[in-house]
């Protein structure tokens, strides 16, 4: 189902936490898995000079200093970025038996990304990016941009997950995400809740657990009244988490049309930012 | 979309917003001193400056780029502003800014491939080198021993100041100590209030330019908006592609010259003169720590506040201080390290600078410049490759072997009828041509005229291994296998 895992580092502190959980997924799916670090160029430029005056051939000594600047630069994150992979494919190889591969990309975050995704791809992210900030500046635009289902981590460290809880409103990305469940040997061993939440048909309601049946697995489902507004949406499914001390979250994210991606989501987005957990976002 | 890009916008705000300001104050002074050179007023200059940073801020395909008036564009309006009046400069804009836009659909941007880098020397010398001539009246007609010595201590002050402090720009500071010492001591020199109006608190405003709609006025104007169009691309692209390299970034060229386009067809119905990129103030403008659209735009809006509230002020400034900096301008934009680059490049690279040079300075067209420049370029480049072509060849009894290696076409056909002798008596000639490239008919034609000239001296001849390459052009039009030969050589 799935053949290759991509998982992206960077020099925040979750970089460990997807090492384990690439390792966790690369075991429960067979699947091989590259680690990913990408050098971005960087943003901000700080200048010291704003004597706007013009010398002798001062366009070709700019470019000698910007293109001293940048490799002084390139060659200190290049070198940290070397050891970084070093230690991720120590850590993770020796909880996986399957092939691990390193890759190292000039380029911005997304696009080296994408380069590395097949149509059976699964992307591991750490939530939190270097500049420490809660939601890594880049997150937002790659759970918009990437079609594959995407793993985010916390920074919490990891342990085998025991328990993966699926958010259920019957839309179409929604059963995929319940097929995908069901059927995946990743979730063979753990307890499986399923939440819906809002007012359904009987059918509708026992859909999920006949899917389970079928699989010859079994799901908790619960279902949950309507709340007054999208956020409480989201309250009611981190409460259940926590409530069941839920290891996994699973949600069925944007569908495929860029549009939808753009102005959708504001849920996923939403409990993307307020999981304690990590989050399985399905397509 | 790409437009709209985030991070060309906020990826890098403290350094756009502080290099948009080094910017503006640097623009203010080359605007001034560009409409002094197209013969109109200051303010038409400034306008078009604030206009046309703002646009091209907003819909440009090369971020950290900054464009407004430009000595270039300034020099191609002298004699239209002079013989029709400013409303044809108005029109000869917005005409400009719409053929750039064809230019961009058309894709026009593609070509700039073959431009070398020779000719794009030569062509930011000839600038260097006009800007420095277009300061000479100044000196000449107003000059006086004030001028002399002002202008002196202005490039002694944009030199000297950055080992002091490089937290002002020094232009301004060479600026504002030459007008305070001109009004402390109430010299005698041209100020920039005596070149004409200022805007005096008046923002830009619409207007249609005052011509009348027929082909006459099209007739007038678009020989200059003709110019106008190509020399603006030409030094956009070139100071596209600089950016692209100090930054190390990719631009939308294409998109960059609709944007041109527009920009210019804006600033014609706003009261402003045609302008493009600009490379000395693209170069302040990535120094200074700019990157994005942000400092473009900054530098557009600071610029229009500034000369709209400061214009008293800004009239008292000496005309001395604008030529210093316009000095400046003009060595920063020189490239010095072509003259040292002569004893080592080949000749006839020093030769298409040297070509796209001085047609410049003598036409003050940049654009017959790079024609002339791209001209010499291709022909030498022609000639280089069409001295790739050996024929060799040996005896056995009554039958002669040649074999041809290289590149066959206009430059090398004569070289290769040459270099076969048909004076010698055979009975069969061998030409194996499979390791040669026949490139065009006038090739096509010489091997023609070869096999003919052998079978009138009684030789049977035979072409061997013609390769893909070249067989496709024979096939079309070559005629040594058919039967109406001679006549049809004749319409070669």
């Amino acid at each position: 189902m799935i053949y290759k895992l991509v998982a992206c580092l960077d020099d925040s502190p979750s970089a460990s936490v997807v090492c384990d959980w690439t390792a966790w997924l690369s075991k429960g799916l067979n699947s091989d898995a590259v680690l990913l670090h990408v050098l971005e160029k960087a943003k901000n430029v700080e200048s010291q000079d704003f004597s706007g005056n013009l010398g002798f051939d001062s366009r070709e000594n700019l470019l000698a200093e910007l293109v001293d600047l940048d490799a002084k630069r390139a060659k200190i994150e290049l070198a940290q970025g070397k050891i970084l992979l070093e230690h991720a494919l120590a850590r993770v190889g020796a909880n996986t038996d399957k092939q691990i591969g390193t890759l190292q990309r000039h380029d911005e975050l997304l696009p080296a990304i994408q380069a590395q995704l097949t149509e059976e791809s699964l992307l591991v992210i750490g939530r939190q990016g270097t500049s420490g900030d809660e939601l890594g500046s880049h997150l937002e635009r790659i759970t918009r941009q990437v079609e594959q289902p995407i793993l985010v981590t916390t920074t919490d460290a990891f342990s085998t997950p025991k328990k993966v809880m699926l958010a259920y409103d019957g839309k179409e990305t929604s059963k995929n995400a319940l097929k995908f469940i069901s059927h995946c040997p990743l979730f063979e061993t753990l307890e499986v809740h399923v939440v819906m939440i809002g007012e359904y048909s009987q059918d509708e309601l026992n859909m999920p657990a006949m899917m389970f049946i079928e699989a010859g697995k079994k799901a908790d489902v619960k279902r949950y009244p309507t709340p007054q507004n999208d956020k409480a949406l989201t309250d009611i499914l981190l409460e259940h988490a926590q409530t069941h001390r839920i290891d996994l979250l699973a949600i069925g994210a944007y569908g495929h049309s860029a549009l939808r991606r753009l102005f959708l989501g504001s849920t996923t987005l939403d409990t993307l930012q307020r999981a304690h957990i990590p989050v399985l976002l399905l397509r | 979309m790409y437009l709209l890009n985030k991070n060309d916008w906020f990826g890098n705000v403290r350094g756009d917003i502080l290099s948009g300001l080094v910017v503006a104050l640097a623009l203010i002074p080359e605007a001034i001193a560009f409409s002094n050179i197209a013969g109109v007023d200051p303010r038409v200059g400034l306008y078009a400056s604030f206009s046309i940073a703002v646009i091209t801020a907003l819909t440009g395909g090369r971020p950290g780029m900054i464009s407004a008036a430009t000595g270039a564009m300034a020099l191609l309006m002298v004699t239209l502003v002079k013989e029709h009046g400013l409303d044809y400069l108005f029109a000869a804009t917005i005409l400009a800014g719409g053929l750039q836009v064809l230019a961009g659909f058309f894709k026009l941007a593609n070509l700039m491939r073959f431009v070398s880098r020779s000719v794009v020397t030569g062509f930011v010398n000839a600038l260097a080198i006009l800007i420095f001539l277009a300061q000479m009246p100044e000196l000449t007609t107003h000059g006086n021993i004030h001028v002399y010595w002002l202008v002196a201590l202005g490039l002694a002050i944009i030199y000297g100041f950055p080992y002091l402090n490089k937290t002002l720009p020094s232009p301004l500071v060479c600026i504002v100590v030459l007008t305070v010492i001109v009004m402390t001591f109430g010299l005698n020199v041209h100020s920039v209030g005596d070149t004409g109006k200022l805007p005096s608190g008046q923002l830009p405003s619409f207007l249609l330019p005052n011509v009348p709609f027929n082909f006459e006025t099209l007739g007038i104007i678009f020989p200059y908006s003709f110019s106008l169009a190509v020399v603006g691309l030409l030094e956009s692209m070139m100071t596209a592609t600089i950016v692209d390299d100090l930054t190390d970034t990719d631009s939308r060229k294409n998109l960059e010259c609709k944007s041109q386009g527009l920009a210019n067809i804006v600033t014609g119905f706003f009261g402003g003169m045609a302008g493009c990129a600009m490379i000395g103030q693209s170069v302040i403008n990535v120094k200074s720590g700019g990157r994005g659209r942000l400092s473009c735009l900054i530098a557009g809006v600071v610029l229009l506040l500034m000369v709209v509230y400061l214009s008293d002020w800004i009239a008292k400034i000496p005309m001395a201080a604008l030529v210093a900096v316009m000095i400046m301008v003009s060595i920063g934009t020189f490239s010095w390290q072509s003259i040292v680059n002569i004893r080592s490049h080949p000749i006839p690279t020093t030769a298409v600078m040297l070509v796209t040079t001085l047609v410049v300075v003598f036409t003050h067209n940049l654009a017959y410049g790079v024609f002339a420049g791209v001209l010499v370029a291709a022909m030498s480049f022609a000639n280089k490759v069409g001295r790739y072509m050996v024929i060799q060849s040996e005896r056995t009894g009554e039958v002669r072997n040649y074999k041809v290696t290289g590149q066959v076409f206009f430059a090398s056909s004569e070289d290769f009828i040459a270099k076969f002798d048909f004076k010698e008596v055979l009975d069969i000639v061998n030409i194996d041509v499979t390791h040669a490239h026949f490139w065009d008919i006038t090739a096509v034609g010489a091997l023609d005229k070869v096999v003919l000239k052998f079978r009138r001296e009684g030789a049977t001849v035979n072409i061997i291994g013609l390769n893909e390459a070249s067989s496709t052009i024979v096939d079309k039009y070559g005629i040594y296998d058919k039967p109406d030969l001679l006549d049809r050589m004749d319409a070669h």
